[in-house]
């Protein structure tokens, strides 16, 4: 921001040229925008953290024998855990971002039927999962449904979200997650996991950076 | 050429014009959040945002949180089209072709 707070209180009610006017103008959007963007880098750490050591936390169990293995329940507990600490961070991050802002009903219809159809989406793939297991899937065949099925849902959601909320950034993370999750099971148990691990955490980090740059002002084509 | 809107063509009402458009048409700001988005006092704030409520620029509407009332800003439809009037004019001015 050119224009400083306080320098100026008394100056403020003349204008400037209007090649001024014009920068004051498009600086204050911009600081707006990187403002509202200031809780993004957060969550998007929240989600990398949860990738990288929840899914080399599954990838641990077998991976990596016989230098080392998790036990399941220890893995599984670190996966659930770091999970719920990033719907968690995701969601405080969220609401400072949003506090103060009352949005109009048909923003709150499109976040809405958006919120709904992530709930019901993961809801599907659990139930579709059912729907294999009785059917008589492999029980190791649920190493490779289960990420690669929600994989695939998170990455069409980001891009959903990118298309909704002209967050360009948002369209190349979905389409990288979407690919990530078609790829990873032809590695095979249990290297699927690892490649959610480095591949998909990797994204979201890299997001978290990309986002930290942009919100403290440095240019960046969002 | 015409003259530059008085409304807007002041440093600090261009400053809360141009935070509010960049909110969704409907979407509304309360007067702390604006603030501190503008990094403005309470005062200087009020004083500015009378200016443009009395144009019919930003509509002020309170509400209840609660038992706290709160105060929301939004940009009208007039103040919206007089804003992106200026902001077309401002670069008329300066030889652009927008």
């Amino acid at each position: 921001m050119r224009y400083k707070v306080g320098m100026n209180e008394h100056d403020d009610d003349r204008p400037l040229d209007p090649a001024a006017m014009l920068a004051l103008l498009e600086d204050q959007q911009q600081d707006v925008q990187r403002k509202l963007a200031r809780y993004v880098p957060a969550i998007l750490l929240a989600w990398g953290v949860a990738w990288l050591f929840g899914f080399g936390a599954l990838w641990a169990i077998e991976g990596a024998k016989p230098a080392f293995a998790i036990p399941l329940p220890v893995s599984v507990g670190i996966f659930v855990g770091l999970m719920v600490i990033a719907v968690i961070v995701s969601a405080v991050a969220g609401n400072r971002s949003q506090r103060g802002i009352r949005s109009s009903p048909a923003a709150r219809f499109t976040g809405t039927v958006y919120g709904i159809t992530g709930s019901a989406g993961f809801f599907a793939i659990f139930v579709f999962a059912a729907a294999l297991d009785a059917n008589g899937m492999d029980q190791q065949l649920m190493n490779i449904y289960y990420p690669s099925a929600t994989g695939l849902f998170i990455g069409l959601m980001y891009i959903i979200a990118g298309a909704i909320w002209h967050a360009i950034p948002a369209i190349w993370m979905g389409a990288w997650i979407g690919l990530v999750a078609l790829v990873a099971p032809f590695f095979g148990y249990p290297t699927n996991y690892l490649v959610f691990a480095v591949a998909g955490g990797g994204v979201f980090l890299i997001g978290a950076l990309f986002m930290l740059a942009y919100s403290r002002g440095k240019r960046a084509a969002v | 050429m015409t003259d530059l809107d008085p409304v807007i063509h002041a440093q600090a009402r261009l400053r809360i014009v141009s935070a509010l458009a960049t909110l969704d048409v409907g979407e509304s700001i309360t007067f702390p959040r604006l603030q501190d988005l503008l990094a403005m006092t309470p005062g200087n704030l009020s004083t500015h945002v009378r200016k443009l409520e009395d144009a019919a620029y930003v509509v002020v509407t309170k509400a209840h949180q609660g038992r706290m009332p709160v105060t929301y800003l939004e940009l009208t439809r007039l103040g919206r089209r007089a804003f992106e009037d200026y902001t077309d004019q401002l670069r008329k001015l300066l030889g652009g072709t927008s």
